[in-house]
């Protein structure tokens, strides 16, 4: 698979489990259970993930491959989640949500890619 | 059971709280937490598998490819683990929804490609960030009727 060492798959792996443990106590503390609340703990991962990963995107030859792989496919990868705003999506619908079901599949999207832009460029700026 | 609660997330760990009017704050479950890390290490090896012998491929849109059907099919896999379990199995939920599909799907890669994509294309990008997010409401939707029927069935 290109090069890529064992040792590598294997950090790859774990980081992906820290991401999601890390997703699952975040969300947790964000949410607190509370009712008809907006699912604002995913929002809030998937935006810092996606500006993280936009900064190691933006660094390039900075970071060596196997980190990004690490970094890039483990951690932030297990961290932030897609299916998690699919379903909620459905689920806010389902409630009557309408609204925000809409700021939740649009607004996430929107604001992970602005995040994930100002990461390429701050990345970008740091001299290589 | 009404509003835009998130139990289908945390489920009640005491059942019958979010029937009433006591609002509890969902608490961090020491095994739900060790069930979650080992999912996602699950679920970002099998993500990997698929996409590492793709990201030295010459064709810009193999990775972006693999990432959009990751995300539609833990879209649509997790829509059927919430309707069947989030009530019912609430730690088989947390290990399969939580950690296998939260780390089998992304959306870190998938922000950071439609941008790459954009700039390069911008129609397939428009394309690839529309079918991402109506595909994964679509799979979601599939899955969660087809989770509560069947739990309905079960029942």
């Amino acid at each position: 698979m290109n090069g890529v060492s064992a040792g590598m798959l294997v950090a790859l792996v774990v980081a992906g489990g820290a991401g999601a443990g890390i997703r699952y106590v975040l969300d947790v503390l964000l949410t607190r259970g509370r009712r008809d609340a907006f699912p604002v703990g995913i929002l809030v991962i998937n935006v810092t993930g996606s500006g993280l990963l936009g900064l190691l995107t933006g660094l390039g030859a900075l970071v060596a491959p196997d980190w990004l792989a690490v970094l890039g496919i483990g951690l932030l990868g297990g961290y932030t989640t897609f299916s998690t705003v699919s379903v909620d999506t459905i689920q806010l619908m389902r409630r009557g949500r309408r609204d925000w079901a809409i700021v939740n599949l649009v607004g996430t999207f929107a604001m992970a890619v602005i995040a994930a832009a100002i990461g390429i460029v701050l990345g970008g700026l740091l001299p290589g | 059971m009404v509003g835009g609660c998130p139990e289908w997330r945390h489920p009640p760990t005491h059942p019958g709280v979010y029937g009433g009017d006591v609002v509890e704050r969902a608490r961090i479950s020491p095994l739900t937490l060790v069930l979650v890390v080992i999912g996602g290490a699950a679920g970002v090896a099998v993500r990997a598998a698929l996409t590492l012998p793709f990201t030295g491929w010459t064709h810009p849109l193999a990775v972006p490819a693999l990432t959009l059907g990751c995300n539609l099919l833990g879209s649509f896999l997790l829509g059927i683990v919430v309707g069947r379990w989030a009530v019912s199995r609430p730690r088989l939920r947390a290990f399969v929804g939580t950690g296998v599909l939260g780390g089998f799907t992304t959306y870190s890669a998938f922000a950071v490609q439609s941008i790459q994509v954009a700039t390069a294309a911008p129609i397939v990008g428009l394309a690839l960030i529309a079918i991402s997010l109506a595909g994964g409401a679509i799979a979601a939707a599939l899955g969660l009727a087809l989770g509560i029927r069947r739990d309905g069935d079960a029942a």
